[in-house]
């Protein structure tokens, strides 16, 4: 059987007409919970990437200790963390660039505060090292009370925990998604089936096996889904696209917002610094996607149409079966 | 080809219409069945042409039994019968060529031989000018001869035809008899049901007569002898 030419007149149903249309809503919302789903994935691991590889080392500072003293102990403890083995370099960040930082929380008048600001240290280590933590704060703690070594996982892990959270929501809502458009494509296909019963009569009684006549449900179905795929996912591409130029354009809140984000990020060590601009980044769709998701997602019309013809040729096989 | 065996047919829950059917046809014979307007006809051929099962009884179609067939081996079978439909049963919004070609799609033929045979028999059949006309806007007797062309176009074992000749005018009709018993000659098994006496005096061919719910084989060759039933195999091979 040509995939032009077809024995039932379909393409004429009305409800055929109307199922580009629901399909391509149906994948328009699919491809932008794809996309979000892919988006989110993509910052999940240049989140982790990001971290990997930096610790920040916190040093108390005790009133009661001149400021020589002070010196000495700060120049031990990062004797101590550049003589451990996977630590590639470690700086102090200077008092004015931790008051710069501390801004945005604590006001202008952040240099005027009675409060003494621990000495901060930006480590950098080797990302395929295993370093004690426990054990560098363990002998950190001996040259100065109360130091803190921060590797970040719990924030980290919070985050990526938030992150997949938004993954598995968006699955669901694909999932969904997807489960309407078999049920819309079982319901116009048996609307097609009732409408048609005479003339699939006949060609049962001229000797049509069932598979024939599945056959003119599953090609119409695969082309209407098709055109509605392609219309569905290209429409997603342009919204999105435009919700990142929109959002790039607007430079303001969502700017500063990911600046501060960012700023805040270097009160840590100086590899979280490029945290925010993977932020900035992550929330651009275009720098969000790699190749295989553009893939991914132009493929998305086609794995629907698959599935509106598998579904179409189980509907009528099972629905004949049943009649006859 | 053809053997029933105490066959009842029964719409639903309802009355039986017809009972204790027992007749066969040898192959390469020619039918007519006759009998009364509703007398059942129509429903006689439904049974042959697999539309419906036996109420009761058994029927056998070129060596299987109806009853034992399963689902798919039913189109293998239906491609065997032609059937020419006393309401044609055309398909409207396919063009003459397209619904004669139907049964040589189904079959799976290559479209080049399907085009050369369709043309070839529709030319036949004087509808050579009609190929990509639409059923509906040819006239009654130019769809009955569309759909005896249907029926006829893959020269089916057992053709049935169901009052071929009711829309067409005398010479027409006479012109598709011979259609009939040109393919009967080839080796087709033909039934045909009409209410047509003129017709079937016409034609010697034997005959299948529908009378008080039941079926009489009848040969006009050998008439003086009387009528009997077919229920006998034996009868049925001297008849």
């Amino acid at each position: 059987m040509s995939w032009r030419r077809s024995d039932l007149p379909l393409r004429a149903d009305p409800a055929t007409r109307f199922l580009p249309w629901i399909l391509g809503f149906l994948v328009y919302l699919s491809a932008l919970m794809i996309g979000c789903g892919l988006m989110i994935e993509q910052m999940a691991e240049r989140w982790q990437a990001g971290l990997a590889g930096n610790l920040t080392v916190e040093l108390p500072i005790d009133p009661a200790i001149d400021a020589k003293t002070r010196g000495e102990r700060l120049n031990a403890a990062i004797d101590l963390i550049t003589a451990t083995p996977g630590i590639s370099s470690a700086s102090v960040l200077e008092q004015a660039e931790l008051e710069r930082l501390l801004r945005p929380w604590l006001g202008d008048n952040v240099d005027q505060l009675d409060v003494a600001l621990p000495t901060m240290i930006a480590v950098t280590t080797d990302p395929k090292a295993i370093i004690d933590l426990a054990d560098l704060q363990l002998r950190l703690s001996a040259i100065v009370a109360g130091s803190q070594v921060d590797n970040h996982g719990n924030w980290v892990d919070d985050a990526l925990h938030f992150l997949r959270t938004l993954q598995a929501l968006a699955a669901f809502l694909v999932v969904l998604v997807v489960a309407a458009a078999a049920a819309t494509v079982i319901f116009v296909t048996r609307t097609g089936l009732a409408v048609h019963q005479p003339v699939i009569e006949i060609l049962h009684l001229v000797g049509a096996q069932d598979r024939y006549i599945a056959r003119q449900f599953q090609v119409q179905s695969f082309r209407v889904s098709l055109i509605g795929g392609v219309i569905g996912t290209l429409l997603a591409v342009l919204t999105m696209g435009g919700l990142t130029l929109a959002l790039s354009h607007q430079g303001t809140a969502f700017a500063g917002a990911s600046q501060g984000i960012a700023e805040q990020a270097r009160i840590l060590p100086a590899a979280t610094d490029r945290l925010g601009r993977f932020l900035v980044q992550s929330l651009s769709f275009g720098s969000g996607l790699t190749p295989w998701h553009w893939v991914a997602m132009a493929a998305l019309p086609l794995v629907i149409a698959c599935l509106a013809m598998l579904t179409a040729r189980w509907t009528v096989l099972r629905s004949i079966h049943r009649a006859m | 080809m053809v053997l029933f065996e105490d066959v009842a047919v029964r719409y639903g829950t309802g009355p039986s219409i017809l009972e204790n059917i027992s007749f066969s046809l040898a192959p390469g014979s020619f039918h007519f069945l006759v009998g009364a307007s509703g007398a059942g006809k129509s429903s006689l051929l439904k049974l042959l042409y697999l539309a419906m099962p036996p109420a009761v009884g058994l029927i056998d179609l070129f060596g299987r039994n109806v009853a034992t067939l399963r689902r798919q081996e039913l189109p293998a079978l239906r491609r065997r019968i032609g059937v020419v439909f006393q309401d044609f049963r055309l398909i409207q919004h396919l063009s003459a060529l397209d619904n004669v070609a139907l049964p040589l799609r189904i079959a799976g033929l290559r479209e080049a031989d399907i085009r050369k045979h369709v043309t070839e028999l529709l030319s036949w059949v004087g509808l050579a000018d009609h190929l990509q006309d639409l059923p509906a806007t040819l006239s009654g007797g130019q769809q009955q001869r569309l759909a005896i062309a249907r029926a006829v176009i893959s020269r089916p074992s057992l053709l049935l035809a169901d009052e071929p000749t009711g829309n067409v005018d005398d010479g027409i009709g006479l012109r598709l008899m011979y259609l009939f018993e040109e393919l009967n000659k080839m080796g087709t098994t033909v039934v045909v049901a009409t209410h047509n006496d003129h017709l079937v005096n016409r034609f010697n061919h034997r005959q299948l007569r529908i009378e008080h719910g039941t079926v009489r084989a009848f040969d006009p060759g050998v008439a003086q002898r009387g009528q009997r039933q077919y229920g006998n195999p034996a009868a049925n091979d001297a008849v």
